[in-house]
């Protein structure tokens, strides 16, 4: 007689939105693993169709709380592709400080609140803070300091409202940003503090063969543009992304998953990836850092992309401080263009991962088309993957156990399932068949 | 700003732009319209920001929709003293990784949230994405925020004349 079981998560905690997790085991054999997300799809795209395409930025960054930055910036992108507009290089570095902001913002939020509690065996960042008050504290600074370059270069806390198709509306005064030097150069040291805390966790032995994707770009670590690659190694445009990796529906989930167009196989994208593809172009500190780590990048191992992310934390730093410190204002604060039928499309790489959005407007400027793809969307197969290699070495325990360890695996990816359409629910079914 | 000019208590309005959790941010535009002494107004989109700015207040007032649990022709407004188990377990509007309760929770832990915390919960009914205001809430926009403004001081009437919305709504 085979036991059967079937575990649910009916509410994962500690990632952003609702989703549920469902383990059907036979025996030892793991027979089945969904992620469900169950929120209603939002409709971002369809609401965007018959908008004018310079309101595309406001909409796409109310999708989500977290990552506002990114919707932006692969929107406007997007749309400066399809109108042929050309930014000019102070546009783009302080589109490079913006996306900073948002990196430092939110990895600091994972890093310290949702995911290092997992290697402490505590059940909350409120749990950690009792144990590590100075390590929380420090991080929950980090975390300000994102979100006070946001405000500055976004205009407000919220949704930055300063983004334009083709650069800013204003401009950002050099006294404004200059402001935030000390406390930045603060955080550098904070960071790779942090980032060496994070480096000694004790870490699972559990290595992958990842098909991990990023975009890379030549010059530097890339945030806003270059090719998509791989470490399998693809590399492909921006332009052809469809033609390589595609979205199919899944009957237990309302987000679309994504896969390689040919077999629909799983990837990887993240923080792990982008290390892994581009650490050579890591800043100066945060490079040298990697290296301290003791980690044999690439990394294959997912529960140790909490170090990854250390390393962006202080990249992020290094490279703020460098286009604050280099920072004169310029002028015009955006490119005029004129509106044209056409296409574009563009990728950025959010916190989580790389993101795709194309558009097609008409020659009156409204958008007809929209498609979003959003990195949790993408980690979605991926993570499902990932849990039927994992459950097998976690089945030592009651279900609480095994649901805790799912979870613990699943915030690895710091899944935003509010962009993938928006909260994580585990069902454990223990039956028993003949 | 002197030391003795700045304000000591914060506000803060958390809320998304997707139908009655809007009200956190609406209440928040119409009180800062109102500029009430000694008050800090914040917008919030999640309850993590709050972290931010908790340094130097003595007192923190927060606006949040919830979900409608009432059967009643209007939004229940609550009115929380933390600490309290009902804001720990209050279904919010929006699913966040860390949520108000835990925000609170951590902020105590770490010896930064203010000595008095005032919640105030909005049942909404409507949270479709960029959805306008249900009219239930925007029949009580103004009674909830006379309500919250003769909290922050007794300026009710400054706070209301500053509304555009009408209507009245039960305070529990």
């Amino acid at each position: 007689m085979t036991e059967s079981r079937t575990i649910k998560v009916e509410a994962l905690t500690r990632v952003e939105g609702e989703g549920g997790l469902y383990v059907r085991l036979e025996g030892e054999r793991v027979d089945d693993v969904k992620l469900s997300i169950y929120e209603p799809p939002r409709f971002f795209e369809a609401f965007l169709r018959g908008r004018a395409l310079e309101e595309v930025p406001d909409i796409t960054a109310r999708i989500c709380g977290i990552c506002p930055v990114a919707y932006q910036m692969s929107a406007v992108h997007a749309l400066e592709a399809a109108l042929d507009v050309t930014i000019s290089p102070e546009i783009r570095r302080l589109r490079r400080l913006l996306y900073c902001g948002e990196w430092i913002e939110s990895h600091a939020l994972h890093m310290h609140l949702l995911h290092a509690p997992d290697f402490f065996g505590v059940d909350s960042g409120i749990d950690l803070a009792g144990r590590f008050p100075d390590e929380v504290n420090r991080g929950l600074r980090l975390k300000k300091h994102g979100n006070e370059l946001l405000e500055v270069l976004g205009g407000r806390a919220i949704h930055p409202i300063n983004v334009a198709v083709g650069g800013f509306y204003k401009a950002p005064k050099k006294d404004d940003l200059l402001r935030l030097l000390p406390d930045f150069e603060w955080g550098l040291e904070a960071a790779i503090a942090t980032t060496r805390w994070v480096a000694t966790l004790d870490f699972p032995d559990f290595t992958r063969a990842y098909d991990m994707v990023a975009l890379q770009h030549p010059d530097e670590y890339a945030m806003n543009e270059g090719h998509v690659a791989s470490t399998s190694g693809s590399a492909v445009a921006v332009e052809d992304y469809e033609d390589h990796y595609e979205e199919f529906h899944v009957e237990h989930s309302t987000a679309l998953h994504s896969g390689r167009t040919a077999g629909h196989s799983s990837y990887h994208v993240g923080p792990l990836a982008r290390i892994n593809l581009n650490h050579e172009q890591l800043f100066p500190k945060a490079r040298r850092l990697a290296d301290e780590t003791g980690i044999d990048w690439p990394c294959w191992n997912p529960f140790q992309s909490i170090v990854a992310r250390g390393l962006e934390l202080v990249h992020a730093y290094e490279e703020a401080i460098a286009i604050i410190r280099n920072y004169k204002p310029f002028s015009p604060p955006r490119i005029e263009y004129q509106h044209r039928a056409s296409s574009g499309c563009a990728a950025t790489e959010a916190p989580r991962g790389l993101i795709y959005h194309r558009y097609e407007v008409d020659d009156a400027g409204l958008v007809t088309f929209a498609k979003i793809v959003p990195p949790t969307s993408q980690n979605q197969q991926q993570i499902e993957a990932d849990l039927r290699d994992w459950l097998p070495r976690v089945l030592d325990g009651d279900d609480d156990h095994i649901a805790r360890e799912c979870e613990r695996l699943v915030r690895c990816y710091d899944p935003c399932i509010s962009c993938s359409t928006h909260f994580l629910k585990l069902t454990v079914d223990r039956g028993e068949q003949a | 700003m002197t030391n003795e000019s700045k304000p000591r208590t914060l506000f803060a309005g958390i809320g998304s732009p997707h139908g009655d959790d809007r009200i956190g941010w609406l209440v928040a535009d119409a009180l800062d319209e109102s500029m009430l002494p000694g008050v800090e107004v914040r917008q919030a989109s999640t309850p993590s920001h709050v972290l931010d700015w908790l340094d130097g207040f003595d007192r923190l007032v927060i606006c949040d929709a919830c979900l409608r649990t009432g059967g009643t022709d209007l939004p229940y407004l609550h009115r929380w003293t933390w600490p309290t188990l009902e804001v720990s377990s209050l279904r919010s509007a929006n699913s966040h990784a860390f949520g108000l309760a835990q925000v609170l929770q951590l902020a105590e832990r770490l010896g930064t949230l203010p000595q008095e915390v005032i919640v105030f919960g909005v049942e909404g009914e409507r949270f479709d994405a960029f959805a306008e205001l249900s009219s239930r809430m925007s029949e009580a926009f103004d009674s909830i925020i006379k309500v919250i403004a003769v909290e922050l001081d007794g300026a009710c009437s400054r706070a209301a004349r500053g509304s555009k919305h009408t209507g009245a709504a039960r305070h529990a």
